[in-house]
């Protein structure tokens, strides 16, 4: 056990390290000169080629591409990511942890949302399998995965914000801002996990382990709480885990859509405003979240599995 | 022909398996009868539907999946004799784990593996007896004993996966023992374990017996049957061939199956039985 973390923890690094190497390439495929660029923000009235010259060399970019990547990444490893194009006044850390904050209280409402919603319901829909309740989540499910987000966050939008007056429509200056547009990210995940949940728990029910425990006398809401949810729970804890990065990085479309200022509205604005050094952080921030959160779902599910974990 | 004695009269238990719109017969009208102190052994050979009627009386079988008909009255003291197949819920609490226990077929699957035996043991023993709180461990390391199991406390702090078949079936034949049933269906008892052990287990099975447990014993093992059962019952492809004593059967075997059942069986006895008398062979 000890040694698999090590060994897992060790492997991750080379991981970091090609994340960050792809950021860097990505940015410096883009075709606009970051010295230009850094010039017109700093407002010099002319443009001379000695002045770009001047200022290559001071950016170190007439040094070799490995030795800028490495500068680059020596920089980024001390969380210096530099400054914002379009406000110059402000570093791209900054700008990211004001983002922050909004994006996380969005993403962990939905992973409440999930995780509330989805066990219960796929825990329900397995035991009365063939139910009217069941059929009508498999409906739910198969409508959910088939909707687009925006669409259903306009959806909600017109109908609890402006219809009903059940929330305010846009911003996020309260938490009922939150709940609509939390609800928009959650749900697809939401019907992921009841089909993951029903099916786990309905190929568990099936299983020797069950057939003995009810031979054993136990009462049956008894065998299915303790022994086969916990069973179908353990095997989709690498799943789940991995939901988190994902809900951060997706409430893009939604952010956007309820004028929630967080980290996919960020990005989404310095798209529009070509501010790449904002954008490379985001990157880099996304992947090396994927990364951290695979890592430590892996070793988690590890731990909660006795057939893995060794005594050491 | 019912008797005082008489604990389980099964007659006519069929068993359908439905999948989407093809139905397969997988026991097909058996009737037998076990009475107190009494065991009744099951031959036949494998696929024949010997542990799915057993898991058809103990009511284990997905009723989605399987059509289970006929009767099968479990006699109780001096009530009215209950209908396993019928059996209500509630009703089937206070008889599964307490009255009929099972040892299942294949003990590597038959315990959550998330959950160490100590726990998986005690919820049973508290589940089916009243043994105080406070005394539970000390049984379920007594049941480990009576089991021939060394170092009891270690096993029991054990995860499923960590034991051997031949333990986890010694397991399960403790825990089947544990609460004074008045019926035990063991599937197969024994096969995982060695013969030394074997011997002994059978003879804890024989006490049991004597102290007026009735019992269903499969098993492909004609020795062990010879010890363990009073009257015999061969099962082929689904349907019962042939009732009565293993003697009975042995001598006058009634359908061709039973007879090469028989003969096969024999000769592999026999065979052991000269090799072991061999000179030179130290046995
Ligand atoms: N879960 C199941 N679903 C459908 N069919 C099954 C299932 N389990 C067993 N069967 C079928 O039921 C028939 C009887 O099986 P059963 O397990 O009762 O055989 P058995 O006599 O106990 O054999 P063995 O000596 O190998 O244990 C077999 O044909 C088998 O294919
Ligand atoms: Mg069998």
């Amino acid at each position: 056990m000890k040694y698999y973390i090590i060994k897992r923890v060790m492997a991750t690094f080379p991981l970091l390290l090609g994340i960050s190497f792809l950021c860097f390439i990505f940015i410096n495929l883009i075709p606009s000169d970051p010295a230009e660029v850094a010039l017109r923000l700093s407002q010099v009235p002319i443009v001379t080629d000695e002045l770009l010259a001047q200022v290559r060399a001071d950016m170190g970019l007439d040094k070799p591409f490995l030795m800028r990547y490495l500068h680059w990444l020596g920089d980024t490893v001390r969380l210096d990511f530099g400054h914002s194009y379009t406000n110059p006044s402000r570093t791209v850390l900054g700008e990211l942890a004001r983002s922050l904050p909004n994006t996380l209280i969005l993403a962990s409402l939905s992973l409440v949302l999930v995780i509330a919603l989805s066990i219960p319901i796929g825990f329900l829909s397995a035991v009365y399998k063939d139910s009217l309740f069941d059929r009508i989540m498999r409906g739910f499910v198969f409508m959910t995965t088939a909707m687009p987000s925006y669409w259903i966050g306009l959806i909600f939008m017109w109908f609890f914000a402006i219809k009903l007056r059940l929330f305010p429509i846009s911003g996020n200056t309260s938490l009922s801002h939150f709940l609509l547009p939390a609800f928009t990210v959650a749900l697809s995940y939401i019907s992921i996990y009841i089909r993951l949940i029903r099916n786990n728990m309905l190929l568990n029910m099936g299983q020797d382990y069950v057939l003995y425990a009810q031979v054993r006398g136990l009462k049956d809401g008894m065998i299915l709480t303790r022994h086969v949810l916990k069973n179908s729970l353990q095997s989709c804890i690498t799943a789940i885990g991995m939901s988190i990065p994902q809900l951060i990085s997706g409430t893009i479309v939604v952010e956007n859509l309820f004028a929630i200022n967080g980290l996919g509205r960020l990005c989404i604005a310095s798209i529009f405003n070509r501010d790449y050094p904002v954008i490379q952080a985001y990157v880099l921030f996304m992947g090396v979240l994927f990364i951290l959160f695979n890592l430590v779902f892996d070793i988690i599910q590890m731990a909660a599995d006795p057939r893995l974990r060794k005594e050491s | 022909m019912t008797s005082d004695n008489r604990v389980l009269q099964v007659e006519n238990l069929t068993v359908r398996y439905k999948n989407r719109k093809r139905i397969t017969t997988l026991v097909d009208d058996l009737s037998f009868h076990v009475d107190r102190g009494e065991c009744l052994g099951i031959l036949g050979e494998s696929g024949s539907g010997k542990s799915m009627s057993s898991k058809a009386i103990m009511g284990i079988l997905p009723p989605r999946q399987f059509d289970v008909t006929g009767s099968a009255r479990f006699h109780t003291g001096s009530e009215e004799p209950t209908d396993l197949l019928r059996i209500k819920k509630e009703e089937r609490r206070a008889v599964r784990g307490r009255k009929i226990t099972m040892i299942l077929q294949n003990p590597m699957a038959c315990f959550d593996p998330l959950f160490p035996m100590g726990t998986q043991m005690a919820e049973t023993v508290r589940e089916n007896t009243e043994t105080p709180v406070k005394e539970i461990r000390g049984l379920c390391q007594q049941v480990l004993k009576d089991m021939q199991i060394r170092s009891p406390e270690e096993v029991l702090l054990k995860y499923p996966h960590q034991l051997s078949g031949g333990m986890l079936q010694r397991i399960m034949i403790g825990l089947a023992l544990v609460t004074k049933p008045d019926l035990i269906i063991a599937d197969e008892p024994t096969t995982a374990i060695d013969s030394i052990t074997q011997f002994e287990i059978i003879g804890e099975l024989l006490k049991i017996k004597e102290q007026g447990t009735a019992m269903i014993f499969i098993s492909h093992d004609l020795g062990v049957v010879n010890r363990m059962a009073n009257r015999v019952i061969v099962m082929h492809r689904a349907k019962s061939l042939q009732q009565g004593t293993l003697a009975e059967i042995i001598q006058n075997p009634g359908d061709e199956y039973t007879r090469q059942l028989v003969n096969s069986r024999l000769t592999l006895v026999d065979q052991f039985n000269s090799f072991l008398r061999e000179p030179g062979v130290s046995a």
